[in-house]
């Protein structure tokens, strides 16, 4: 040892360190004081001052070593809590595996809703300077019902907002097409889009090169990119593929490029991109709206500016073309952000249900609270001891605590788990909206949600009881030897609100569930005006080069309809341009041919293409003249079917048999339709739409009716005995024998079609009803428990009343009273908190009101009668109790 | 955090090494700053080393422990600067005056 000898004080003091830093913590004192005493000595400083400053040093060794003592103990008594407190929970299973299930699954709920929430609205949208992009909207007024809906724009109204908006504006269009020259023919999706619409997106592609200004115009769109999804399908994802000659719709495109995986398209997934004929020098008409719109603000521009513009146009608008356009006089032009027309409709539901998980949380965390309250009472005596023993307020508190933090760690562990699995599920059998932006992932911020949201958990159901709990018990020491029935009436009054809180939070989850429930049952009820069952469908689209002519299209539906006629159980089957339930065919302009009408009015109705038989097959009721037939053929005259809309319409008050309509307006070439046949309305574009004007036109019919759009593209409607299986698998065979090029496409059955049509609302309603389920099962599970263990500590009292000879009927029903009480009590306040919330579902219900009377008569009474359901097997054991066995409880 | 701590952190960015010098360097009672300099070394912030004896040997005196800031540690310095700005800008004081 170099220096004078180490002090013994210093080495008593050195018991204080703990053990392992002992030895470091001696010689490194021995240091320090060595060296103060020579500087002392060699200072020549007055000795009063040396005496001082040597003492100091000594205090700071003593201050130094307390300090290292006390962590040392802090640190141990909590991993000694940490254990205590494990085992205990490992030794009480059923509280453990109840609370921690129940946080689990309260967590994993919120993680989950959390993480679709990320993946779907906060995400950035994949362009480039996504907060530049918006949707421009042209709102279409109806007539008759003054509503407004958007419409895409017309080749002239798209290049006038070109040059007027100070918008750079990209139009699109979808649709199917036959995909040929890959290793097998295949039904896509497409994108028609104006050549900048690459550019304007900010997209770039993977591999090759986007669309080259004047690709749109007219001839020259013999061009094609490939979406990385499809490149890998059809390609196998060959490089080579760039530069391949394919064919789409039977005519040959090259393909110049392919998209990067991380490309979204704005409205739906696409297969491919291909420019849209667009000639700037002769567009086409007026009234034909095909061209949805995106647009790039200038940097630093605003959407009100731009807007202000738009407004103008459309004044102008309406101004050269009075009563022709239809556009709405209040928002003619509307602009709106990208982010918000691609994620809008799912935001609300999304935000609804987080505050549905957040307050299934609230119930799991209030229940697990009362868990804990009861558990705390459980071990009074223990904690009574303690206190007399002389423990401190934190120390008694901490088993506790260190129980709430187990239980919380362990429960937001297996929440993950239980998120991970939920997101599956819901990537799977949610809307698409979902996944727009990507998959869901759990990453570092539905981490620190789950955190925080474990966090305030652990707040209600660990630090609340322990600290109310506590004081009771500390109040029960002072009131030595005095023993209630039921506990603190402080603590049983908290473990009361705790329940009623339950029971308040579970009606009003039952409330909002029970009103989707009903607007969804609404809905699916809503009559389609067709009648789905046995019907199949499948879609058809005939390439240009093989059916070159309406002649061809025509003897292919021809032959078609014999074949499917021929088959064994097929009872009708037809073709029809847009299938009812998947979308609306266009509206076209047209008058009643035979009537004077003010020709500035605008008169329009939706028209279908169907074949002979098509009406029959969707059993759409015939309600006068006749239905079309094979007679009904090119050459033959022009002849249309109307619904009872159009009829009312168009000729109020008479029978349109015999009348006639013109397509389009009175210069248009088109020939004058005599109607021959009035049938029921069809529900076009889902159960929400209202009845509209609509004409059937003959397949034969109708490429001299209005030159032959769309009438390559049908889906085949059978009705057929057969099972569906079955019946599909006939239809495919059939379609295969006649050209065995045609891709099979959407081979489905109506009434998957129409269940397809309402995936949204099936979702927001079947999770609320999933988290109201949870939420009145774990408030039933908080009555049940309150009751059992009020008639565990009444057990004495019980059995006395037993022995004196109280009815047993007279103590089940005075147990429910209580029960009943604090299930009327959270009744109550659900249904009225429900009244005063119920108008945030608003906009998500059909056909119920927001203070329907069945649900919130319901709501209350399934609620009380599970929380009574729930009280019935502790109050039952408590009638059988055994007077003599319930004296030796103490 | 604490002035106390901010300043020890401080010294110790300013290249003092052990115990007493710094207390000396900011003003501080040793047995605070030994505390604060134990708690950052449990917490990994700060390292302590012996010196070599040989050099201790040839002063004659025990070892002493240096102690290093640790990697983990220069936000928290960064953040004391931020916060008691300039202290290891003011003069260090020695226990028994001149140095």
């Amino acid at each position: 040892m170099i220096g004078p000898k180490r002090p013994r004080w210093l080495a008593a003091l050195a018991r204080l360190v703990p053990e392992d830093r002992r030895g470091d913590w001696l010689r490194e004192w021995h240091a320090e004081l060595t060296r103060i005493a020579r500087e002392a000595a060699s200072s020549g400083a007055p000795f009063g001052r040396r005496i001082r400053v040597r003492l100091a040093a000594g205090l700071g060794a003593f201050e130094d070593a307390l300090g290292m003592g006390r962590r040392a103990r802090a640190r141990a008594t909590w991993l000694r809590d940490l254990r205590v407190a494990a085992r205990g929970l490992w030794r009480s299973p059923s509280f453990t595996l109840v609370a921690v299930t129940t946080l689990a699954l309260g967590i994993g709920a919120n993680a989950a809703i959390y993480s679709v929430t990320r993946s779907a609205l906060l995400r950035p949208l994949p362009f480039r300077a996504p907060e530049q992009l918006v949707d421009v909207r042209l709102s279409f007024q109806n007539r008759h019902s003054g509503a407004e809906h958007p419409i895409p724009a017309s080749e002239p109204e798209f290049l006038e907002l070109r040059a007027d908006l100070g918008v750079d504006l990209a139009g699109y269009w979808t649709g199917d097409v036959n995909l040929g020259g890959a290793e097998q023919p295949l039904r896509v999706s497409a994108a028609f889009v104006t050549a900048n619409f690459l550019d304007l997106l900010g997209a770039a592609p993977a591999l090759g090169r986007g669309f080259r200004t004047g690709e749109d115009l007219p001839g020259n769109t013999g061009v094609v990119v490939l979406s990385h999804g499809l490149w890998i399908r059809a390609f196998a994802g060959d490089p080579g593929a760039v530069g391949r000659e394919v064919t789409l719709n039977g005519r040959a495109v090259t393909v110049v490029g392919v998209l990067p995986e991380a490309f979204v398209f704005p409205e739906r997934p696409v297969d491919l991109l291909q420019p849209n004929p667009l000639d700037p020098v002769a567009p086409g008409g007026r009234s034909s709206h095909y061209l949805t719109m995106i647009g790039r603000l200038e940097p630093g521009s605003t959407i009100a500016a731009s807007q202000a513009r738009a407004t103008d146009l459309a004044a102008r608008w309406s101004e050269e073309y009075p009563g022709r356009h239809g556009v709405s006089p209040d928002h003619p032009v509307t602009l709106v952000s990208l982010r918000e027309s691609m994620v809008g409709e799912v935001r609300a539901s999304l935000l609804l249900l987080l505050g549905v998980v957040g307050l299934v949380l609230l119930i799991a965390s209030a229940n697990v609270a009362s868990l804990v309250l009861m558990r705390i009472e459980h071990r009074q005596p223990e904690t009574e001891l303690r206190l007399a023993l002389g423990a401190g307020a934190r120390g008694v508190a901490r088993p506790f605590l260190a129980e709430s933090a187990i239980l919380a760690v362990v429960g937001a562990a297996l929440g993950l788990a239980v998120a991970a699995g939920a997101i599956g599920v819901l990537e799977r059998f949610g809307p698409a909206e979902l996944t727009r932006l990507g998959k869901i992932r759990i990453d570092l911020a539905v981490l620190g949600f789950t955190v925080t949201a474990t966090g305030l958990a652990c707040l209600v159901f660990g630090l609340m009881p322990v600290a109310s709990g506590l004081r009771a018990a500390v109040a029960g020491r002072l009131r030595d030897g005095v023993r209630t029935a039921t506990g603190g009436t402080a603590r049983a009054r908290l473990r009361q609100a705790l329940v009623v809180t339950e029971i308040t939070l579970a009606v009003l989850l039952v409330i909002g569930a029970g009103l989707l429930i009903k607007s969804f049952a609404k809905l699916r009820a809503m009559e389609p005006g067709f009648d789905p069952a046995g019907v199949v469908t499948m879609d058809l689209s005939l390439n240009s080069t093989d059916y070159p002519d309406a002649a061809a299209v025509f003897g292919f539906h021809e032959a078609l309809a014999e074949r499917l006629e021929r088959l064994p159980g097929v009872v009708a089957a037809g073709a029809i341009r847009v299938l009812p339930f998947t979308g609306t065919p266009g509206l076209e302009s047209m008058k009643p041919a035979d009537r004077a009408i003010d020709p500035d009015q605008y008169w329009n109705a939706q028209y279908q293409v169907v074949s002979p038989g098509t009406l029959e097959a969707l059993g759409v009721p015939l309600l006068e003249g006749r239905g079309l037939t094979p007679s009904d053929r090119p050459g033959a005259p022009a002849v249309a079917l109307v619904n009872r809309a159009m009829a009312d319409e168009f000729w109020p008050g008479a029978s349109p048999i015999g009348r006639t309509v013109k397509f389009g307006t009175p210069s248009t070439a088109t020939p004058v339709l005599t109607i021959v046949g009035v049938v029921g309305d069809v529900r076009q574009s889902g159960y929400r739409a209202a009845g509209a004007p609509q004409i059937y036109l003959p397949r034969g019919q109708a490429s001299a009716i209005y030159g032959g759009l769309g009438t390559r593209f049908a889906t085949l409607v059978v009705r057929s005995a057969l099972p569906p299986a079955a019946a599909m698998a006939a239809l495919r065979e059939v379609v295969r024998e006649l050209d065995p090029r045609l891709p099979i496409a959407n081979l489905s059955t109506m009434s998957r079609v129409m269940a397809g049509s309402v995936t949204d609302e099936r979702f927001l309603a079947g999770l609320v009803a999933v988290f109201s389920g949870l939420a009145l099962t774990l408030g039933a599970v908080g009555v049940g428990g309150i009751v059992a263990y009020a008639v565990e500590r009444r057990t004495r009292e019980l059995g006395l009343r037993i022995a004196l000879g109280a009815g047993r009927s007279g103590i089940l029903l005075g147990i429910l009273r209580g029960a009943l009480g604090l299930a009327v009590a959270g009744a109550l306040g659900g249904t009225l908190l429900g009244l005063a919330t119920a108008r945030l579902l608003e906009r998500h219900l059909f056909g119920v009101g927001t203070a329907d009377p069945t649900v919130f008569l319901a709501a209350p009474l399934v609620l009380t009668a599970a929380a009574l359901g729930a009280a019935l097997l502790p109050a039952v054991r408590a009638t059988r109790i055994d007077p003599i066995e319930a004296m030796r409880v103490e | 955090m604490t002035y106390p701590t901010a300043m020890v952190l401080q010294a110790l960015a300013a290249g003092h090494r052990y115990g007493f010098e710094i207390a000396t360097a900011v003003g501080l009672r040793p047995g605070a700053v030994y505390q604060i300099l134990h708690r950052l070394e449990e917490a990994r912030l700060v390292s302590g080393a012996w010196e070599d004896p040989r050099e201790a040997r040839s002063e004659g005196r025990p070892s002493r422990r240096y102690y290093r800031l640790g990697r983990a540690a220069e936000p928290l310095v960064t953040e004391a600067r931020r916060r008691f700005p300039d202290l290891t800008a003011a003069p260090g004081r020695e226990a028994f005056g001149a140095r």
